[in-house]
């Protein structure tokens, strides 16, 4: 847990200390969840599980849920991007000013359709398979984190800059993908971090849906008062969060252009 | 709440009443069925307003999320103000607990539970009893004992798991019960596409007992979890499930013309349905429980099934169809 707030703080350190912080953040957060895991592990071994906890949690189970969750958010995360970010990058040329307002309001639906009802809806009308709705589902609910993402990094450019560049000849394209991009980045890599967090978390949901993932333990122990099986489900999501956070983390740090 | 000092000359006013009326010939018997008109009731002996005064009693009741659970919470709470209670009901209490944790946290005093959910949820057991009374009297006892839970006569109605399909598949391929159903896992397991609910696979009393009982293993592979609700359009559009599990109950079975599979070799076990009350409440108030213990005494299976098809089928409201259930038969003028 320090770790995970340490790792906030970093941009407000600079120099050596900085760079001590986040080896410290790399190191510490796996083993903050390791620790947690193992100690889940422990109780739960010191425990006489009864017949439906012994059905609820056990290694088929947690292994097939890690991985159909693992596998919603990686593809939501994906299909999130090829939209979201082209989306974004029109939406920043002057062309298309007109319609930048629609189309942020839509992605704004996206987000404030509770996600559940998303869910469901997907499911009941349009795909009667558990991880494929969810997949659509989560990938709706996250396009605005990055599609805003993208938006404000190429907004905040300096247009200075960008003059700069066509005043010394380049193309309109060369100055998006040699000036605009690079200089976005970072913002950009915030909006896939928070993506990718946001549907590793969310994907959870998908147990009501028959797309399995910790959410199943997680609903079914609580529909059958067994509370362990609700605190191992909601370790295994949280942990699969943090660790997407963590990862996101590093390729932040390692994507992010020399210099910035 | 006034519980005690002016409560005596009530009863004996309520007594001599009741003697008076049954003096006039009136008769106990309870017109049968669901979808009848008013019948009988007008004159007899039933009716709630003369049996019972319970103007002093403030009630509050909870139920669950479901539309069974919603008839019978209207269907106490419609009683007891018939009695002359002040009631309040508060309706859809997620399941399974939600209306058990409120009874626990003092929120409500009274809400309907079924004993196998209460047995398997609440007193935490694993392995539950095959008989239907002795599981109620197990529950009964056991509750009382270890939260000060009170057990209500449980109504005539068993409502179990079961396994159900679509019409056209079910004729096209002879499935008529679950022995039918077991063959057919067996002969063709890709076409064994099942949707169950979480607690339905994991339960002693769930799929196991279907398996144990007809010798055959449901593959993994063809078993979708899913959310409860959802089951059972998932089974009449055979998308993606050719079989689903339902409660038999369920208005839904009728009104998505599924197909319910016969329990041939009793697998599933029956569970009785109760209303608990906290038993503080009970003892200061005991006429509550046999106010409800008279409006559900003649809902039994074919009853309770017509009146979840009223709601689920022909789209009436819960609190209207517990309205003329308990005019039909006759507790209500």
């Amino acid at each position: 847990m320090t770790a995970v707030a340490v790792g906030g703080l970093d941009s407000r350190v600079v120099g050596r200390e900085r760079s001590l912080l986040r080896r410290l953040r790399y190191v510490g957060v796996p083993a903050v969840v390791a620790i947690a895991c193992a100690a889940m592990y422990l109780y739960v071994q010191s425990q006489e599980l009864d017949n439906i906890e012994s059905r609820i949690i056990n290694a088929r189970v947690i292994r097939t849920a890690a991985f159909e969750q693992i596998e919603i958010a990686l593809w939501a995360t994906a299909l999130t991007l090829v939209v979201a970010v082209p989306l974004g990058i029109a939406l920043t040329r002057p062309w298309a000013r007109r319609v930048t307002p629609i189309i942020i309001a839509l992605a704004n639906i996206g987000q404030g359709v509770p996600a559940i009802g998303l869910l469901f809806f997907i499911y009941i009308v349009l795909i009667r398979n558990g991880s494929t709705a969810a997949i659509l589902g989560m990938a709706i609910y996250a396009v605005l984190p990055v599609l805003r993402g993208t938006m404000v990094g190429l907004q905040q450019v300096d247009r200075g800059v960008v003059k700069a560049a066509r005043g010394m000849g380049m193309s309109k394209r060369s100055v998006l993908f040699r000036v605009e991009m690079p200089l976005a980045v970072p913002i950009l890599l915030t909006g896939v971090r928070t993506a990718l967090v946001l549907t590793v978390a969310t994907a959870v949901l998908a147990a009501f849906i028959g797309g399995g993932t910790f959410g199943e333990l997680i609903i079914g122990g609580q529909a059958q008062g067994r509370p362990l099986a609700v605190a191992v489900g909601s370790l295994g999501a949280a942990t699969l969060a943090i660790l997407a956070d963590w990862i996101g983390g590093i390729a932040e740090d390692l994507l992010r252009p020399k210099g910035l | 709440m006034q519980r005690t000092s002016n409560r005596l000359p009530w009863v004996a006013l309520v007594a001599v009443l009741t003697l008076g009326v049954s003096a006039c010939g009136g008769d106990e018997t309870s017109p049968g069925g669901g979808g009848g008109g008013p019948t009988g009731g007008g004159g007899g002996g039933d009716l709630l307003s003369d049996q019972f005064d319970l103007s002093d009693v403030e009630i509050r009741i909870g139920s669950k999320d479901f539309t069974e659970q919603l008839i019978l919470g209207q269907l106490a709470k419609q009683a007891l103000e018939a009695a002359g209670a002040t009631v309040e009901l508060t309706e859809n209490l997620p399941s399974p607990a939600g209306a058990r944790d409120a009874l626990l946290a003092g929120e409500v005093d009274a809400a309907w539970e079924y004993t196998g959910t209460a047995y398997i949820n609440y007193l935490q057991h694993d392995t539950p009893i095959d008989d239907p009374t002795e599981q109620y009297e197990a529950v009964r006892d056991e509750d009382l004992e270890q939260n000060n839970i009170f057990w209500t006569e449980p109504a005539p109605f068993d409502d179990t798991y079961g396994l159900a399909t679509r019409r056209d598949f079910a004729d096209e391929n002879g499935l008529e019960t679950l022995a039918d159903v077991a063959s057919f896992v067996e002969e063709n397991p890709d076409q064994a596409t099942l949707c169950l609910d979480s607690t339905f696979g994991s339960r002693d009393d769930g799929l196991v007992r279907f398996e144990d009982a007809y010798g055959v293993t449901w593959p993994d592979d063809q078993q979708t979890v899913q959310e409860f609700a959802i089951i059972y359009q998932a089974t009449a559009d055979g998308d993606p499930c050719n079989f689903g599990e339902v409660f038999t109950t369920d208005g839904r079975i009728q009104s998505l013309d599924l197909a319910l599979m016969e329990d041939v070799e009793s697998a599933f076990i029956s569970y009785l349905s109760a209303v608990q009350i906290n038993n503080d409440f009970n003892e200061a108030n005991p006429d509550v429980a046999s106010v409800l213990e008279a409006i559900s005494a003649p809902i039994d299976e074919a009853l309770m099934t017509a009146l979840n098809a009223q709601v689920d089928v022909d789209g009436e409201f819960p609190e209207d169809v517990a309205a003329q259930y308990l005019e039909d038969q006759g507790f209500v003028g």
